[in-house]
């Protein structure tokens, strides 16, 4: 696929390959055409609901979700974009988005638009129980970042709380998440493995009261036997973080 | 000796005209139209009768010829094509005499590749090319009403692949009347002295350049008249410069516009711009002083388009190109800085050496550059001190220095004689030693006490070549002081494509012959006119191993390159040899999975991942014992137009041309007693290669780290992480606090480029590659005959050149 990348001296049409046969840079033109259409739809909307941020960056949960969704109506209902080539429809998208909507350039695996995009996986009332700040240091996590089985799992621990999550709660999760796949390739881990471990997390989150964070991710990181038992599933994610604050 | 008669050499003129395009596409931000402009003006204020431009002027025309786009541009206030009126041939002869002197306007423009002066049309060699380029059908027409009050014009045109010109110019009248003939009347002749050029049937988008110049932003960034008052700002500026594009009946005086206005006259404090200003700044380059007369650093209320980014230098009133790359500036103002320098004359003349032909762009390793680099870095700091941005870290700022220091030495690389990181490999050896078990007194450690046993050991030589070898196999241990131990000698035949198992008893260790503490058993493979084959296995006698120091498995990945000394593949081009060693350092049995694919390699700049193309090796459960190694030959990667089809499709652009061999070694199942978990990614190792594309600068090293450790005796050190090597400063040195006490910025990157090249050249002894200037020191440094002390003045000596060539000598 072939996505515009630029208008600024003429087109400029890219793929992830190279620039694209003449065939591909008409559906290009097609995709650019519902970028723009898209975007300034939502500019409308965003504005019209006062939801526009005022600066780059300032923007709340409800605007970037709504962005998101925005995202995903392009990819979910066309057949011109594929997951694989979605950083180049960020800049496709990015020619129209006016400069509030844009957030400063964290990287390849941490931008912003994929983030919103991320975030329009949940429904509306989920993504509400948690501030943008607070997503996006969930989706910064090296354990997270990349592994979309973490949506699965935590739509539904969302999906039990009644309440909203607390920056505390975050701010606990994320590390613990952090030190427990250190190093891990979780694409070696069956969907069962991954969800016990970020399920021991959550479990560790919600027990440690008043236990240093640093015993925690020090016990965490060395108990590597208890680590086995919870992928293999011998003992439950609860059963694990019960041990791990016995030490 | 008889003497030789012979002819010219036939020259393509075609290919030289297309690479001349080239040139410009790859230097020039705007291409043949930005370079046209800069030629074009640059030959007329060449020609200039008054040094204060007084009554010069330069137009830019678009008209038609014969129903096609044509571009016509002349000068006045000057002299005209002046000297003799040679023929060709006569042209010919005085080149070779090399008796062409400045006045010779017309012969040097009639000839190519003759700058001869430094004034006027045909001073620069490949501006008369240029102009050739711009037309499509590389035809122009010249005309010049000279000071002496003669007419002339002429004509160049490609025939075929040859450049063609009248072999004697047109005078008087007959110039007057072939002008006219020529254009279909739509010319008449110069009513003033000065030089006209004819561009015929112009390249397109040199029209939609020339036309933007009549549009307001964004398109007037891409014009001409933007190119104009971008490149001859300062001329503009001091001179009142009168330029003037036309088309039909619309005319445009060049004059200073937003953005770049703003930026040449801010003044620190107004309009939101924040601005640094330093005037004569002395320059010692070759032992003499020299003045930079002025840099000028601005920082803009708004984030700057790339053209505008960054400091450049201006020469002769013209910008040159960038000066400020690779310099870390603080990232609250890295978009919004951009700036200038201009030299005093005797200091331009040593900086248009460092010009690329095209006059864009300058070479970091010519001389002086890194005097008016340091300069300049010695002013950002000021600058940056000035907004308030110098709070940041010490440490970080001195790790900011570090990368200069590494950007700089990567850039002199060559000169130096340094291996860079793509330089590692390329010799790689045609025999690989396997140590297929190694067994240590007690299991789990890799302690041996004096009197016990180390062994038997089990070797594997492998030899990937078509020939057979005669070589000789040397086992030895060795320790830090103490002469190595031979516990082994041997002659070994390999036939080809085979190998050859060799076993060594066990043997005990004596306490007479070592000392307490970590020792290597090195194993070498030597066959005449071959690079050797090693492998080292790590104990410990009389202690216990210091936790573990490398990783628990390391991981080799090598291929044999077609070419020597580069990692350009070409379609057809077969990568052999490929290996993945796959060693397990401690004294635990591991179980693991090992990977290995080719993949193209990620582009940050669009943000493209690594994609796989296609599987080498995937290996599950492999039993890896305790102290031993694996070795898995990979079938030879052919580069062909189905497996790298998308990469050969794409641009030859050095980001969508790189492809990788990837490797890595993840656990199979946890290991307690290392606490290593499952699924932990243990190593990886990569190889990356280039498809039609020459391989980037490479860095000599991928990383610089500091470490501070005062009871660390070292100054500095590498190591090898990853697929390079990282570099590592000691910031707990006592030698390091003396010179950041002195805080003076030179001192203290003098001290880091040092330590740098030192532990650039030691690495490059390790992988015994001596390059360039470092050559001739190879056989005084690596001649096992030597005694220590001679072998340390030789390294002294190298450390001397490099040292030397880095100081700009």
């Amino acid at each position: 696929m072939t996505v515009i990348i630029s208008k600024e001296h003429g087109t400029v049409y890219k793929t992830l390959t190279g620039f694209g046969t003449p065939e591909e840079r008409i559906r290009a033109d097609q995709l650019d055409q519902l970028v723009e259409h898209t975007i300034n739809d939502l500019v409308g909307k965003l504005d019209a609901e006062n939801l526009l941020p005022k600066a780059a960056g300032q923007g709340n949960v409800s605007c970037y979700w709504k962005l998101g969704k925005a995202l995903r109506s392009i990819t979910d209902h066309t057949d011109l974009i594929t997951t694989v080539e979605l950083p180049l429809l960020w800049r496709n998208v990015k020619l129209y988005l006016p400069p509030t909507l844009l957030y400063k350039d964290r990287g390849v695996n941490r931008e912003h638009l994929w983030y919103c995009y991320r975030l329009a996986s949940y429904s509306y009332e989920l993504v509400l129980k948690m501030k943008w700040s607070q997503w996006v240091t969930l989706f910064d996590s090296d354990g997270i970042n990349q592994e979309a089985r973490f949506d699965t799992w935590f739509g539904k621990k969302l999906t039990a709380r009644t309440n909203e999550l607390s920056r505390g709660e975050i701010r606990s999760f994320v590390p613990l998440v952090n030190t427990l796949l250190k190093n891990i390739e979780l694409s070696q881990f069956n969907n069962n493995e991954v969800t016990a471990c970020y399920e021991a997390c959550w479990q560790l989150m919600n027990k440690m009261g008043s236990v240093p964070m640093d015993k925690v991710k020090k016990t965490v990181s060395s108990d590597v036997k208890m680590f086995d038992s919870l992928i293999n599933l011998t003992i439950t994610p609860e059963q694990y973080a019960d041990e791990i604050l016995k030490k | 000796m008889t003497s030789l008669v012979g002819v010219s050499m036939p020259q393509n003129d075609k290919a030289l005209v297309d690479q001349i395009i080239r040139d410009y596409e790859n230097d020039a931000p705007g291409g043949i139209p930005h370079g046209l402009q800069k030629d074009a003006i640059q030959n007329g204020i060449g020609a200039a009768n008054s040094k204060s431009y007084r009554d010069w002027t330069m137009c830019f025309e678009l008209i038609t010829i014969d129903r096609q786009w044509a571009l016509v541009f002349w000068d006045e206030g000057t002299c005209g094509l002046t000297g003799e009126l040679l023929a060709t041939t006569d042209i010919e002869n005085r080149m070779n005499a090399e008796t062409l002197g400045p006045n010779d306007r017309y012969a040097r423009f009639m000839s190519r590749f003759v700058s001869g002066g430094n004034y006027g049309p045909g001073m620069f060699g490949r501006g008369k090319l240029v102009f050739t380029a711009a037309s499509k059908k590389r035809r122009i027409l010249i005309d010049s009403y000279r000071n002496d009050g003669q007419y002339i014009a002429t004509e160049r045109w490609l025939d075929g692949v040859t450049l063609k010109q009248l072999e004697v110019p047109k005078l008087g009248s007959d110039a007057h009347d072939f002008i006219k003939q020529r254009t279909s009347q739509k010319l008449q002749p110069l009513k003033k002295p000065g030089t006209r050029i004819t561009i015929f049937n112009i390249a397109d988008e040199l029209v939609e350049y020339f036309n933007n110049s009549f549009l307001q932003l964004p398109a007037y960034k891409n014009s001409m008249a933007y190119a104009i008052e971008e490149t001859w700002w300062e001329l503009l500026l001091k001179y009142n410069l009168k330029i003037a594009l036309i088309k039909g009946s619309n005319q445009m005086d060049i004059s200073l516009n937003s953005p770049l206005s703003g930026i040449i006259n801010a003044k620190d404090g107004i309009d939101s711009f924040r601005a640094f200003d330093k005037q004569n700044i002395p320059v010692t380059i070759g032992g003499t002083q020299y003045r930079i007369k002025q840099i000028k650093l601005v920082v803009s209320p708004e984030e700057l388009d790339d053209d505008l980014k960054g400091v450049w230098v201006q020469r002769k009133g013209m910008k040159i190109g960038s000066i400020s790359r690779n310099m870390t500036v603080n990232n609250r103002i890295s978009n919004r800085l951009s700036g200038f320098m201009t030299l005093e004359s005797d200091l331009e003349q040593i900086i248009e050496n460092a010009e690329n032909p095209t006059h864009y762009g300058l070479i970091y390793r010519s001389q002086g550059m890194k005097q008016l680099r340091d300069a300049l870095r010695s002013a950002i700091d000021e600058f940056e001190s000035a907004l308030g941005l110098s709070n940041t870290a010490s440490n970080v700022r001195s790790q900011k220095q570090l990368m200069e220091v590494l950007k700089e030495l990567n850039d002199a690389a060559q000169d130096l004689g340094l291996a860079t990181q793509d330089s590692f490999g390329l010799n790689r050896s045609l025999f690989d030693i396997i140590v297929k078990s190694l067994l240590l007194p007690t299991s789990g450690t890799l302690r041996v006490d004096f009197g016990e046993n180390v062994g038997p050991i089990e070797y594997e030589i492998h030899n990937h070549d078509d020939v057979d070898y005669e070589g000789k196999f040397t086992v030895c241990i060795k320790q830090t002081g103490i002469t190595p131990v031979n516990i082994h000698d041997s002659d070994v035949s390999i036939g080809a494509r085979s190998l050859v198992k060799v076993g060594i008893s066990a043997f005990s260790l004596l306490q007479a012959q070592f000392v307490t503490g970590k020792a290597t058993i090195e194993a070498v493979f030597t066959a005449p006119n071959r690079t050797p084959a090693k492998a080292v296995r790590t104990i410990f006698i009389g202690e216990d191993p210091i936790p573990l120091v490398a990783a628990p498995v390391s991981l080799i990945l090598q291929c044999r390159f077609p070419h020597a000394d580069t990692r350009r593949l070409e379609i057809t081009d077969v990568l052999s040899n490929i290996s993945v060693k796959v060693t397990n350092n401690t004294a635990h049995a591991l179980k693991v999975n090992l990977r290995s694919v080719v993949r193209y390699a990620e582009n940050k700049s669009v943000g493209r991942p690594p994609i796989d193309l296609f599987d080498l090796c995937n290996q599950n459960d492999i039993e890896l014992p305790a102290n031993s190694e694996l070795l898995y030959a990979i079938t030879d990667i052919i580069v062909d137009t189905n497996r790298f089809a998308p990469i050969l499709q794409s641009s030859l652009h050095i980001s969508e041309r790189t492809c990788e061999i990837y490797a890595a070694v993840h656990l199979r199942e946890t290991c307690a007693a290392l606490g290593l978990r499952r699924a932990q990614r243990l190593n990886k190792a990569t190889v990356r290669f280039y498809l039609e594309v020459d391989p980037p600068g490479q860095s000599i090293f991928s990383d610089v780290q500091e470490s501070n450790d005062p009871t660390d005796v070292r100054q500095s050190w590498y190591k090898a992480e990853g697929s390079g090597y990282t570099f590592f400063l000691n910031i707990g040195h006592p030698t390091y606090i003396i010179y950041e006490k002195v805080a003076n910025e030179l001192l203290s990157k003098q001290y880091k480029q040092q330590q740098m090249i030192t532990q650039a050249y030691m690495l490059a002894i390790e992988n015994d590659i001596f390059k360039g200037n470092a050559a001739e020191y190879k056989a005084g440094i690596t001649d096992q005959n030597l005694a220590p002390i001679d072998i340390i003045r030789r390294f002294s000596e190298m450390l001397g050149m490099g040292l030397f060539k880095a100081a700009g000598m």
